[in-house]
């Protein structure tokens, strides 16, 4: 399973975030933290959890069925570190420090082995949700001139929501391209049924 | 299809749940909202805080019972904040000049003892016009010490990797009995401030 590409990738770079100097530079900035580190925790986990369903386990294919608690799950994961008090205490106090990278990973790869049991409605809600969070997030980090993050500064803070609207046009085509592309495959197996 | 839902709800439900704990309530998001939400509303009492002012003396806020103070927690190498809000002070003080007469102290304490010494302590007071009701000093303590004891008070002190801090900017109105009445948001403008502050001490 390691020999596949995807996996090796995924593997190496989630690891790289754990060598001190990367794990320092990416607490470093704010922008490094929202941008780089959470999502690589989830989405790098996530892709492994994908290519480690077709393994023929047990505990994998009992997982594999709860598509949905996994996507909540993954969810509630993302929305918790999201708020400034956990991401601040993520980076200063030593426990967080390791419950994040737990929780995320975790979450990403339970969901990547259940993705394809939970329900397409409830992924395309929590992907719009999701989508509108995060161009908020960008739209009050840019906007507002009190600090929310107490261990970044403001500069930092007006810096990571300029980045967030940077990459939000790219991660909504690629979700609009991902809806149409599922809703196409749904409307083929109608047709076939 | 009962069982099916049943773990999906649990799940959310035991996140909500958790969020709610967290937040206060999805009231406090942030570090210094939560701390201060921690700390308890208003009135309440003021922690027992070791100081050493301008004079080298040691003293606590006990020293001014029977008078109001208007307390501000910061430190003189910030690059950011405070020298604005000890600008603003500074402009209170002219406001505030009738009440420091009679019933009002102004007491900026730093949290930086190592840097804030007591010589660099008077010369800030004696540059902002050396008013004797307006006293400056330092905490007693180690910065671990400090920052835990502050974050009691509900205040939050982050050091960053480059030295400074990130900390809580309000103002603290302590009533003569030596009770917290009232933390009052700078931000909100001088005026308003002014108001916060004008109306208790009347």
């Amino acid at each position: 399973m390691i020999k596949n590409p995807w996996v090796t990738f995924s593997l190496f770079f989630l690891l790289a975030t754990f060598i001190p100097n990367v794990h320092k530079l990416l607490n470093s900035e704010m922008y490094l933290k929202m941008l780089v580190q959470i999502p690589a925790y989830s989405i790098l986990s996530f892709i492994i959890g994908l290519k480690l369903r077709s393994l023929n386990n047990k505990v994998i294919l009992q997982i594999s069925k709860h598509g949905s608690s996994a996507l909540i799950f993954l969810f509630g994961s993302q929305t918790f570190w999201m708020i400034p008090r956990s991401l601040d205490l993520s980076v200063y106090n030593e426990a967080f420090a390791i419950l994040l990278p737990l929780n995320l990973i975790g979450a990403g790869f339970l969901f990547g082995i259940a993705f394809k049991s939970a329900p397409f409605v409830l992924k395309t809600a929590f992907s719009i949700y999701g989508l509108a969070m995060f161009l908020a997030m960008g739209i009050i980090y840019i906007n507002f001139n009190s600090l929310i993050c107490a261990v970044f500064s403001i500069e930092m803070q007006h810096l990571a929501g300029k980045y967030i609207l940077y990459v939000f046009p790219f991660v909504f085509v690629l979700f609009l391209y991902r809806l149409f592309y599922n809703m196409s495959k749904l409307t083929e197996e109608i047709i076939i049924q | 299809m009962k069982r099916s839902i049943l773990l999906p709800l649990t799940i959310f439900f035991v996140w909500i749940g958790v969020i709610l704990w967290w937040t206060g309530g999805f009231r406090h998001f942030t570090s210094y909202s939560y701390a201060m939400y921690r700390a308890g509303t208003p009135p309440r009492n003021m922690p027992d805080l070791k100081m050493v002012d301008y004079d080298q003396k040691n003293i606590d806020f006990n020293r001014w019972k029977g008078k109001y103070i208007l307390v501000d927690f910061m430190y003189l190498h910030c690059s950011s904040v405070c020298g604005i809000l000890r600008s603003r002070l500074y402009d209170y003080q002219k406001e505030l000049a009738p009440y420091l007469k009679k019933n009002l102290v102004m007491v900026s304490v730093s949290f930086d003892p190592q840097r804030d010494t007591t010589t660099i302590l008077k010369e800030t007071w004696r540059s902002l016009g050396a008013e004797p009701n307006w006293i400056f000093a330092s905490l007693k303590g180690t910065n671990e010490e400090i920052i835990n004891e502050m974050y009691k008070f509900g205040i939050v002190i982050i050091k960053t990797p480059e030295g400074d801090f990130n900390h809580t900017t309000m103002h603290y109105l302590i009533n003569p009995d030596g009770k917290l009445i009232k933390v009052i948001d700078p931000s909100s403008g001088k005026d308003k401030t002014l108001h916060e502050i004008t109306k208790w001490i009347q």
